[in-house]
């Protein structure tokens, strides 16, 4: 029983996504187990910015790690385990957002205007900042931002994870950023520098 | 000068395209140090490497409303524990799972409904295959005492409340008859008249059919 199973990701010890998702092929659990620790918290940041519904983050995560223990079997290797394991709770993600019809929508561009211009200095604020500027975006552009900044994916594996075209891709992200960067208020000021420097100057 | 205006500009915008992957990491030592050289001299860029690193630590600041994580395992394996199918099989392992959380049919995927559908099924009697003459039996869903013994292959579910007679003609033509349902969820089972038929085939038949909302194998292992 899973209850039964070490918890390993809560070490921070580096999982071997790919060795994990044989061994699942082959049917162990522990496995699968591991998985889902090392994957629920992202997945539930990623779903929890197109939903507030707990239950459907939850069933859209479980479904996905009951299809990966179905589907096990057919991942090849040839794309990196966390773009084939995204693919399939964006897939199901997609489907369960367009039946609930549940997308989180925010308030009104008035309302934002004034939102938006608070910077945001806990991450509280941080948190509702980057949701109501993504808010504002296109569903498909939400997704492109949030699987490369929020998940760490290349655009080439959003692409894939998205199953559209590289180029598609790119010109999501690239509408995305530059209408965010409209609607983010500039805060490569001081206040945030503590936040953004000492990575590549 | 123009020519080095053009150049800057070009590996401007080059540089802004390649700021994602050095926010996220996936930047390679080559385009790191192409990015370095030109934010030495662009402030436009330096100012929205800032902005998207904020961005991306906004990103990746856990989920508020996250579903706990145990409670998550346990769901999972409860859905496991149902299904319990040899994994050595090459068999699609497509079978029946209880949810967890909301009680309805609306808007849930079809792996829930089917959940669902098991868990109203759940108990109910199964039927050998019409003709036969195999004895009535009854099993849980978790039971494994009793496999090979039922015979429901499909569960199957039509849109609205269409009559199972709009279908009759295409359940024959995959050899399948009803032998248990509607239940309240309006789920059918299903079972092949005879033998050595493929249910994943068969669903995969029925689910082109207009109407059918969705149509599962529930092939016990080994059948």
């Amino acid at each position: 029983m899973f209850s039964s199973f070490r918890r390993r990701s809560s070490t921070g010890d580096a999982i071997p996504e790919a060795d994990c998702l044989r061994s699942i092929a082959a049917g162990d659990r522990r496995a699968l187990e591991l998985l889902y620790r090392n994957y629920q918290p992202r997945l539930a940041r990623f779903l929890s910015r197109f939903t507030r519904q707990e239950g459907l983050i939850e069933e859209v995560i479980n479904d996905t790690f009951w299809v990966v223990w179905r589907k096990a079997h057919q991942y090849r290797g040839d794309a990196r385990a966390s773009t084939w394991i995204m693919g399939i709770a964006y897939r199901l993600a997609m489907k369960a957002f367009r039946d609930q019809d549940d997308l989180t929508r925010h308030e009104s561009d008035e309302h934002l205007s004034t939102s938006l211009s608070h910077d945001p200095g806990t991450a509280r604020e941080l948190r509702d900042w980057i949701g109501k500027g993504l808010g504002l975006l296109p569903l498909d552009q939400q997704m492109t931002v949030e699987l490369v900044y929020g998940q760490g994916h290349t655009v080439e594996e959003a692409a894939a994870i998205m199953d559209c075209p590289v180029g598609t891709a790119k010109s999501r992200l690239f509408h995305a950023r530059v209408r965010l960067r409209n609607l983010l208020p500039d805060l490569a000021g001081e206040a945030m520098s503590a936040n953004v420097d000492g990575g590549t100057r | 000068m123009s020519t080095d205006r053009n150049g800057y500009e070009n590996e401007h915008h080059r540089v802004w395209e390649l700021l994602p992957a050095l926010v996220n990491g996936t930047a390679d030592g080559e385009q790191t140090r192409r990015v370095e050289r030109h934010l030495d001299q662009c402030a436009d860029c330096r100012a929205e490497l800032a902005r998207e690193r904020l961005m991306r630590e906004a990103l990746r600041l856990p989920a508020e409303n996250a579903p706990d994580v145990e409670l998550g395992l346990q769901s999972v394996s409860r859905r496991l524990d149902q299904v319990d199918r040899p994994r050595s099989s090459a068999r699609s392992p497509r079978r029946m799972f209880p949810r967890v959380g909301g009680m309805t049919l609306v808007g849930v995927g079809l792996v829930e409904l089917v959940a669902l559908a098991a868990l109203l099924i759940a108990g109910a009697r199964l039927v050998g295959p019409a003709g036969n003459g195999s004895p009535a039996v009854y099993r849980t869903l978790s039971d494994t005492t009793t496999r090979g013994a039922a015979a429901v292959r499909l569960r199957l579910v039509f849109e609205g409340a269409r009559p199972l007679g709009e279908f009759q003609s295409a359940l024959l033509a995959q050899d399948l008859v009803v032998v248990d349902g509607p239940s309240e969820a309006g789920v059918w089972s299903l079972s092949f008249r005879n033998e050595g038929h493929d249910a994943e085939s068969a669903a995969q038949a029925l689910r082109r059919i207009p109407g059918v909302m969705f149509a599962e194998p529930v092939g016990l292992p080994g059948s």
